[in-house]
């Protein structure tokens, strides 16, 4: 355990060439073969897809693009450049934190800023009506999905175990080994020992060892910096900027920054998108293309929609919002254990999912955290209203903080949904409002998570232990099925109301899934632009 | 160990500035010198600033500093010049400027019931029993909010402070090791 962590590489300028410089641009006059709006993981990896197969692609993102190794801080105030902040509004019994807690911004979109988690779905994630006769099934199922998890995996580079004692086999095994157990883990994988809870390194979009991206190029190992929400600085997180967006441009795909999209150009009989409208610098621009896919986050692609009156002939678009219980369970360690370094989720258990006689249903996961400074406090305030002389009293224990967390899954609810309010935004466009309330199994998975997570902290030796309740992720607003009265594409990802708009992001999930999101929303973007290539074909 | 007294030239020398990248060392050292001296108030007026100043060292006492300190009340301010904020608001609360307004001058209007006397005016305990009213009151129904986006708004600045990440022993900014 004394040896956890030890920082043995330089920090390297990422090795990914510089792409930009020869990217291909397009004329906004030309007709386009598509318009993908948003480049992270819903948007960037079937924007490769489509370069590849020789069309002509533009990708829009509302962000800028950044250099991480000249333009990234170690230090989270500076970082929150990275996050979505156009205002939203948070309403309901469990209003969520958006900011730093969910959507990005930038070429890359949240997976700039996301933890790196990558666990797979579980086949029966995908069957949850058919199990209990609430929530959704996915149109396909998980033997469809995992060609592309796969697919996903072996390119971005993901470090796993070789062995993995939950969900379906494996096509093929992860290309690196997983990462080291940081301080967290190590005390979650005690605590877990202990109980009989069984624990496993965890899947994780980092690098273990440097790693080819193929067509791309070469990237470095992690240096255990600990920094992956607040974006990675030496190109060692698989993000989009490092593995699809360098792949896409190599196959002449255009991504144009700081281009915000706000009309669509449509048909005369509105079945048809003939081009986008976005603004750039204080102009607008229109892009004519022949299709797009639309991939802004599970807020802002509903949001979009709404405001251009389109894709809602089912009244679904907006509702079914779903966000993860996450609740974090904390705990001071006798050695100073630097929670902000190497990776934050080193460690996973999923014995809880389906666990036998549990009084819940559907399943939760568990996952060691590591944390930053302001992170980390920002949190213990808002959760205990904690100020004065125990508030620095208790940060001068943050060096010695450890924290484990749950995620699980959420079933949908008319209570919980997306809508334009009154109020306008710093582009004079209407904010969002999002109403989220944890329904009753939300809150019995939550009740048995804290109990488990104490009791491993326990067992750990944690002492000061305290728990803050969260949701994470944005998911289900523009659900995806079979009919079109309850929703809003169809299991290719097509609008219902459209012939050529497809939506590709978390929006589309007919259910939450019990794992985090990022792995499956890619997978199902390369699965979307297949589909798509098909019916071209 | 007992960090609490740190001068500002020790804890510079536990930042190890040479063993940070480029970029996080321009960050860093741009914040300590950023509220040094306070700039005018932008968006508050003065009397709005001074309980705002007030309040933050209630909530976030430095006077165990020898010879730094942050400028919570001005980073306040900065936060509300910007069109651009935090991402999200609770619904219940007015515009985050507005709600800044309101909300320091009900913790004014508290005093004055309480003591009859200006936030400002008070001594150290009365003005603690002020903030824990405020923490615990509940008309307007948005000031429980009010009260964690103050605090939360304040402790986000203060930790977010290269010298108090020091003071507490945090290095994550060292950001090169060998």
């Amino acid at each position: 355990m004394k040896n956890a962590i030890e920082l043995s590489h330089d920090i390297l300028p990422h090795a990914v060439p510089n792409y930009w410089s020869t990217m291909q641009t397009y004329p906004l006059h030309e007709e386009v073969d598509a318009v993908v709006i948003g480049t992270g993981a819903g948007g960037a990896p079937l924007l490769a897809r489509l370069a590849q197969a020789g069309m002509k692609v533009v990708a829009l993102e509302a962000g800028p693009r950044f250099s991480p190794f000249d333009d990234f801080a170690t230090d989270e105030k500076s970082q929150a450049k990275l996050f979505w902040r156009h205002e939203r509004l948070s309403a309901g019994q469990d209003p969520l934190a958006f900011g730093n807690n969910n959507s990005g911004t930038g070429v890359g979109g949240s997976t700039l800023h996301f933890t790196a988690y990558v666990p797979r779905p579980h086949e029966n994630d995908l069957k949850v009506k058919t199990e209990f006769g609430r929530g959704e099934d996915w149109p396909f199922s998980y033997a469809e999905l995992e060609p592309y998890l796969s697919e996903v995996e072996q390119f971005i580079g993901v470090s796993g175990p070789s062995s993995y004692p939950w969900g379906a086999s494996r096509s093929k095994s992860y290309p690196l080994p997983p990462l080291d157990l940081n301080r967290a883990a190590q005390y979650m994988q005690k605590g877990c020992d202990r109980l009989g809870i069984r624990t496993s390194p965890a899947a994780n979009a980092a690098l273990s060892k440097d790693f080819t991206v193929k067509g791309v190029g070469q990237r470095p190992a992690c240096n255990r910096r600990g920094f992956c929400q607040a974006g990675c600085n030496n190109g060692a997180k698989s993000s989009t900027d490092m593995t699809y967006l360098p792949l896409a441009v190599v196959h002449r795909a255009e991504i144009r920054d700081h281009s915000y999209v706000t009309e669509f150009e449509l048909s005369k009989d509105k079945r048809t998108m003939t081009g986008v409208v976005y603004k750039r610098g204080g102009k607008t621009y229109r892009q004519k293309c022949r299709a797009v896919f639309l991939a802004a986050g599970g807020i802002e692609t509903p949001r979009l929609l709404l405001l251009n009156s389109l894709a809602n002939s089912s009244g679904q678009l907006g509702r079914n919002f779903m966000a993860h219980p996450g609740s974090e369970v904390w705990g001071e360690f006798p050695d100073k254990d630097e929670p902000w370094r190497g990776i934050p989720g080193a460690l996973i258990s999923e014995d809880f999912h389906r666990a036998p006689k549990a009084e819940y249903e559907t399943g939760y996961l568990l996952q060691s955290i590591g944390v930053m400074p302001v992170t980390y406090v920002s949190q213990k305030v808002r959760g205990e209203k904690l100020w004065g002389e125990k508030l620095k009293a208790h940060m001068r224990q943050y060096p010695f903080v450890a924290g484990i967390n749950m995620l699980g899954d959420c079933y949908p609810s008319s209570e919980n949904f997306v809508e334009l309010s009154d109020e306008l935004d710093d582009r004079g466009l209407r904010k969002p409002r999002v109403h989220f309330t944890f329904g009753e199994n939300e809150k019995r998975m939550m009740d048995h998570a804290e109990k488990k997570m104490r009791a491993i902290w326990e067992e750990a030796g944690a002492r000061n232990i305290w728990t803050f309740k969260r949701g994470a992720h944005i998911i289900g607003t523009a659900r995806m099925g079979h009919d079109a009265d309850s929703c809003v594409v169809d299991p290719s990802g097509k609008a219902f109301d459209l012939e050529n708009l497809y939506i590709c992001d978390n929006s589309i999930f007919p259910s939450a899934l019990s794992v985090n999101p990022a792995l499956t929303i890619m997978a199902l973007s390369l699965r979307t632009a297949d589909h798509y290539l098909g019916r071209q074909s | 160990m007992d960090n609490r007294s740190l001068s500002k030239s020790a804890l510079l020398e536990r930042l190890q500035f040479d063993k940070m990248t480029p970029r996080t060392r321009a960050v860093l050292f741009a914040r300590i010198e950023e509220n040094n001296p306070a700039p005018q108030p932008k968006v508050l007026t003065a009397q709005e600033f001074a309980i705002a100043r007030a309040v933050a060292d209630v909530l976030i006492p430095q006077n165990d500093q020898p010879d730094w300190r942050v400028d919570l009340a001005s980073d306040l301010d900065l936060r509300l010049s910007k069109t651009i904020g935090k991402g999200w608001r609770y619904d219940v609360l007015p515009p985050e400027t507005e709600m800044y307004k309101s909300g320091l001058r009900i913790v004014d209007e508290m005093a004055q019931t309480k003591f009859q006397k200006s936030f400002c005016d008070l001594n150290l305990s009365e003005k603690t029993q002020v903030v824990e009213h405020i923490e615990k009151a509940r008309e307007p129904v948005w000031v429980s909010k009010f009260f964690e986006e103050l605090l939360a708004g304040f402790v986000e600045a203060y930790y977010a402070h290269p010298l108090t990440q020091a003071s507490i022993g945090c290095t994550s900014m060292v950001d090169i090791r060998k």
